[in-house]
């Protein structure tokens, strides 16, 4: 007889389905880059018609009706009124679906329509498809440098050290930092998460750079010389890319660096605890080794630098990576109170003879991003009583990294989350007294798909403290571009994509000075090809020799594995001291995490062309 | 007090419930609002999206047929949103409904079609994607997939109105459609053959066995066909000759049909009167019991199945005498059988079960050879080009025999007053027998005889049915005599196009 009622079914095929959900999640989030987006509104649609229930007719006939003008259109059977039927049937069913299933799935269609309208019409007018293939090894892709990642990794597990460090610096001369601190996009579509997890990339890279230390990797082919001048100013990140490439092209490279010490924001934004200084130096004199000039403590259009004029007349081209060292203001009452500060400022001042004392201080860090916690985690090693960190949104729309976060907390930290700034209050000696905010609640979803946070309806939040910190955001610092003719948009320079300033000849720019506070293996990238470009704009064509013999892949066990993590001090040692607090993996563990590598530049479609090696 | 709310339906106000929904309100507006699935109380499922409307301020378009009304709301029936909305929904319904509409059951009575026209729908612009499963051609109820635009109609009108569960909403997706429950094959199924889901099938997915080519062939064939056009034909004739019920009378029926070449026509009340015998006859029998059985009446070949189905228990109580159709096919088919052909024009499709399942010696000895339900019956007669003012003419200038009394369906009266006679020798006086309601659809005949005391009732509509069984299960109700019509309004009430 059939039961009235049973518990939550246990049926093997309904236990697989979640597993199938589960390998499905997994393979999305390991897209690789590059795929034809029709093709994959397509097999979006056909996915939400499998899931409908069936009931509405929009749903039930509409996306199956959809799913066949797309199959029409990417199989270069379709014509424009295939395209405007599309449309207005995902309207219709976006506008009548009665549940999210139909209607979510009618308005991605029709966003598709619209972000990718060329990819449409090249499929109807010309049977052909802007899909960008060509480098489908999916960390390398996602590397905005393209740094050859599974080479490498090999070449790690191998034990060789030294030739995994100048294959790393082929495409990135700062593996030692980014070994450190990169916020590692290349993990992010890891084909390895079809099977478990991403490859831990960043952490085998340390066991390469800890193996083989700058001094000890010998430097690359050099070009002979071109009696061509460049000018980079800015001695960060992007700056010494571009002067290390562009010197290994044959060029003679002046770097101007405002402050004492070359580095830029590694050294001055970057708290040692993350990144100890001798290691970033290891990256920084094999740069010089090739035979930069550097001019330190030199401002260019500061009051006693040069001007970009000047610059301009006397080189053949010059590289603007001035990074974004201004701070953003609260804008609220009582921010002049003594004890008020910015990020920047606190973290440069790390670096100065005299670090800010805050000993048995309350402080209180406002903002979520990474800088934020740098901030409040420099505090606590400099013995702050108490710490702070304000957000005016939630804790999961944070755009510091997650494990940033909670070392920031194991650390002591208190985080304060949906409270907005509303005032400083000051003591009668005008020093801070009290941070008020108002809480929040959370609203509707952002464009970038974040809840915009809402006034609550509830009372201003005090808490006393003696010093703020400020860590909002950075920009360029305005003095940079007063006077000057550079194009500006939202207050960084308008370059393009290829580093080149339109209206400039010459002239090219890069960085945190073009995109704003961004990670550093984005500045890199940017260095590499204004490097590049500058050679192409000079009337050359170096290209730089690819010369490592990467171990011959074998085809992977792809057992299901975990992922092997770097761990930390433990949080009580750690706080105490600006020594580094990341552990690296053993040998052991980095053999066994460089195994679960799937060796996509061996096995896929990069074998069809040479190598698979980027572009340079 | 009930709360009003004042809203507008395309710019005329209007005042109903709170409770209310559009689709209400718009009726009392008097604005018409295009509907497939909807199905008041029975089928509020929201799933054909064909009355979509505008909400002046809303985001999106909103089912009329289940939103509720709200205070000042401006609804907009057909603003260029909702109708382009409306015109869609019909397009993709179209693209996966066989339009063989010249060769359709349904055609002129087609709800779809009607819309399609209505809204203008001219070429498709999508690809046309039939599928359907096959379907027992022998079965007295027919479905073809290929035309069902799952409004799920049918599901509901057979497990809420008729409580039998026959149909079942199958698969997921786009695969999603209705199918006979839990896999069985329709002749395995519990199908009362009652014919309610072909008369809300708004799309012709359901139909009839067309059993009309058998009678042509019997006609092509010369053979004698003899027919049965039984009182509840009349009212069903009144409505596609477009005349008043009470001007339909069997001799015009008669006359209407012999047109065709039929020579004979008869309202069975012959048939009837043997029928009434032979239950008196079971009934006298019983007297003479101490604790008799209760008799079920088989005149309600949907009831019989009904129980076959629900109450196998007390199928042990149905009446061993066959329905009127029986004895008049028997009768008919009496020498000659050979050359006879009897046709019965039967207001439903449970006749034609019947006459399907009737116990013969073989094909030649049936009963009944076909049995045309009202649709069949009027696609036969159309074809003839009759007129109905003629053959009133023709009535008048010969003075013909035959009743016009209305048409009666319950045969207890006639029953009991045979018995009546039967057992006392004397004519029924009217105060021997008492007429009351005990339960809705259910009419108790109190007969007193000999000084015993008879129940006896008679029941109409199977939700009713549902009532009378479990009180007699129980022990609550006690008949010696019960007649079951399973159509909520006796037989005229069989399904219409």
């Amino acid at each position: 007889m059939k039961s009235r009622l049973t518990t939550i079914s246990t049926y093997a095929s309904e236990k697989f389905t979640d597993e199938l959900y589960g390998a499905m999640e997994r393979r999305l989030a390991s897209a690789p880059a590059g795929l034809c987006p029709v093709d994959l509104c397509l097999n979006f649609v056909r996915l939400a018609h499998a899931q409908t229930c069936g009931k509405c007719v929009p749903c039930r006939i509409g996306l199956g009706q959809a799913a066949d003008l797309l199959r029409e259109i990417v199989e270069g059977r379709g014509s424009l009124a295939s395209l405007q039927l599309l449309e207005s049937t995902a309207r219709v069913i976006a506008d009548s679906a009665d549940c999210a299933l139909g209607s979510k799935a009618a308005e991605l269609v029709l966003q598709s329509l619209q972000n990718s309208k060329e990819d449409y019409l090249a499929h109807i007018e010309k049977d052909s498809c802007t899909a960008k293939v060509e480098c489908s090894v999916p960390c390398r892709a996602l590397c905005p440098a393209h740094v050859d990642v599974p080479g490498y990794i090999a070449l790690t597990a191998a034990g060789r050290y030294s030739e995994a460090v100048a294959l790393i610096r082929q495409d990135n001369p700062f593996p030692a930092a980014c070994a450190l601190i990169c916020e590692h996009p290349c993990e992010l579509r890891c084909r390895r998460r079809l099977i478990d997890a991403p490859i831990n990339i960043r952490a085998l890279k340390r066991s390469a750079v800890d193996g083989a230390r700058g001094a000890e990797v010998p430097l690359p082919f050099k070009f002979p010389s071109t009696g061509k001048k460049v000018a980079v100013v800015g001695g960060g990140p992007g700056g010494l890319t571009c002067a290390y490439y562009l010197q290994l092209m044959g060029h003679s490279c002046t770097v101007f660096e405002a402050k004492p010490a070359l580095g830029g924001m590694l050294r001055y934004g970057v708290p040692s605890y993350r990144l100890p200084r001798e290691r970033l130096d290891e990256d920084i004199a094999p740069i010089l080794a090739t035979g930069v000039e550097v001019q330190v403590d030199t401002e260019v259009c500061g009051p006693h630098g040069p001007a970009l004029a000047e610059l301009r007349e006397n080189f053949d081209a010059v590289y603007l990576a001035v990074g974004a060292h201004g701070d953003k203001k609260l804008r609220v009452p009582g921010e002049d109170a003594a004890g008020v500060f910015s990020a920047v400022a606190l973290l440069r001042d790390m670096e100065g003879t005299e670090p800010p004392k805050l000993q048995g201080e309350t402080v209180v860090v406002v903002g979520g991003g990474n800088v934020a916690m740098d901030c409040v985690r420099t505090c606590i090693r400099l013995g702050a009583a108490k710490t702070y960190i304000v957000y005016r949104r939630r804790r999961a729309d944070m755009t510091a990294l997650p494990e940033e976060v909670q070392a920031a907390l194991a650390e002591g930290a208190e985080l304060v989350e949906l409270a907005a700034p509303s005032s400083i209050e000051k003591d009668e000696k005008g020093a801070v007294a009290a941070f008020i905010a108002q809480p929040q609640r959370v609203g509707p979803v952002d464009g970038a798909g974040r809840p915009k946070p809402l006034p609550a309806d509830a009372p201003p939040l005090r808490i006393p403290c003696s010093a703020v910190i400020v860590a909002v955001g950075q920009q360029i610092p305005p003095s940079f571009l007063q006077g000057s003719d550079l194009p500006v948009k939202w207050g960084s320079i308008d370059a393009e994509a290829d580093t080149s300033i339109p209206g400039c000849p010459g002239l090219f720019a890069g960085g945190d000075c073009v995109g704003g506070p961004g990670i550093v293996i984005d500045a890199i990238a940017a260095g590499k090809v204004a490097a590049a470009n500058i050679d192409a704009y000079l009337g050359f064509d170096h290209r730089l020799p690819r010369t490592a013999a990467v171990p011959e892949a074998e085809a992977a066990d792809k057992t299901p594995w975990g992922r092997a993590e770097q761990r930390l001090l433990p949080a009580h040692e750690r706080k105490n001291t600006f020594a580094h607090a990341e552990l690296p993996l053993s040998r052991e563990e980095t053999c066994q995490e460089a195994a679960r590598c799937l060796r996509c530049d061996r096995f896929g479609r990069q074998t069809l062309e040479k190598g698979g090696e980027g572009p340079w | 007090m009930v709360k009003l709310v004042t809203l507008t339906i395309d710019g005329i106000k209007v005042q109903v419930p709170a409770a209310a929904t559009i689709l209400a309100a718009a009726g009392k507006a008097r604005v018409p609002i295009p509907h497939l699935c909807y199905m008041g109380g029975i089928n509020e499922v929201n799933a054909c999206k064909v009355c979509v409307v505008e909400i002046a301020g809303r985001k999106h378009l909103v089912s009329a047929c289940t939103e509720k009304v709200a205070e000042g709301m401006e609804v907009l029936v057909s603003s260029p949103r909702a109708l382009a909305a409306r015109r869609t929904m019909v397009q993709l319904l179209l693209s996966q409904h066989e339009c063989d509409c010249a060769e359709c059951s349904r055609n002129g009575s087609c709800q779809l079609q009607k819309l399609a026209a209505d809204l203008g729908i001219g070429e498709l612009p999508y690809r046309k994607k039939i599928v359907g499963r096959p379907w027992d051609p022998a079965f007295p109820l027919q479905r073809d997939e290929k035309k069902c635009i799952k409004c799920f109609r049918c599901v509901n009108v057979c497990a809420k109105v008729q409580t039998m569960k026959v149909w079942q909403v199958q698969k997921s997706g786009a695969l999603t459609t209705v199918g006979v429950a839990d896999g069985l094959n329709i002749a395995q199924a519990p199908c009362t053959l009652c014919g309610q889901c072909i008369s809300q099938c708004p799309a012709g997915a359901l139909s009839e066995r067309d059993d009309v080519g058998k009678l042509e062939t019997a006609l092509a064939e010369k053979k004698r066909v003899l027919a049965l056009a039984p009182p509840a034909f009349r009212s069903l004739a009144a409505d596609f000759f477009a005349l008043k019920k009470e001007a339909v009378t069997a001799p015009l029926v008669a006359a209407l049909v012999k047109k065709t070449g039929i020579p004979s026509v008869t309202e069975g009340s012959e048939a009837a009167s043997r029928f009434v015998e032979a239950e008196a006859a079971l009934l006298a029998e019983n007297l003479k019991k101490e604790d008799a059985a209760p008799l079920f009446s088989s005149a309600c070949p949907v009831f019989t199945r009904f129980l076959r189905f629900k109450y196998p228990a007390l199928k042990k109580y149905l009446s061993p005498t066959p329905s009127p159709l029986f004895f008049f096919g028997e009768e008919a088919k009496k020498g000659e059988a050979k050359n006879i052909f009897t046709l019965a024009l039967a207001p439903c499709l449970g006749k034609k079960g019947e006459a399907d399942e009737a116990p013969c010696a073989g094909e030649n000895e049936r009963p009944i050879d076909a049995v045309l339900t009202p649709q069949e019956a009027e696609r036969f007669l159309k074809s003839f080009s009759l007129r109905a003012e003629e053959c009133e003419a023709e009535l008048l200038s010969k003075k013909t025999e035959g009743s016009t009394d209305p048409a009666g369906n319950s045969l207890v009266v006639p029953i009991l007053t045979a018995l009546y006679e039967k057992v006392t020798g004397q004519k029924l006086p009217a105060e021997k027998l008492q007429t009351f309601s005990s339960a809705p659809g259910r009419k108790d005949y109190v007969l007193e005889l000999d000084g015993r005391t008879l129940r006896t009732c008679a029941v109409v509509g199977q939700k009713n049915a549902v009532k009378l069984l479990d009180d007699i299960q129980s022990g609550k109700a006690k008949y010696a005599y019960v007649e079951v019509m399973n159509c909520p309004a006796l037989c005229q009430s069989a399904p219409q196009s």
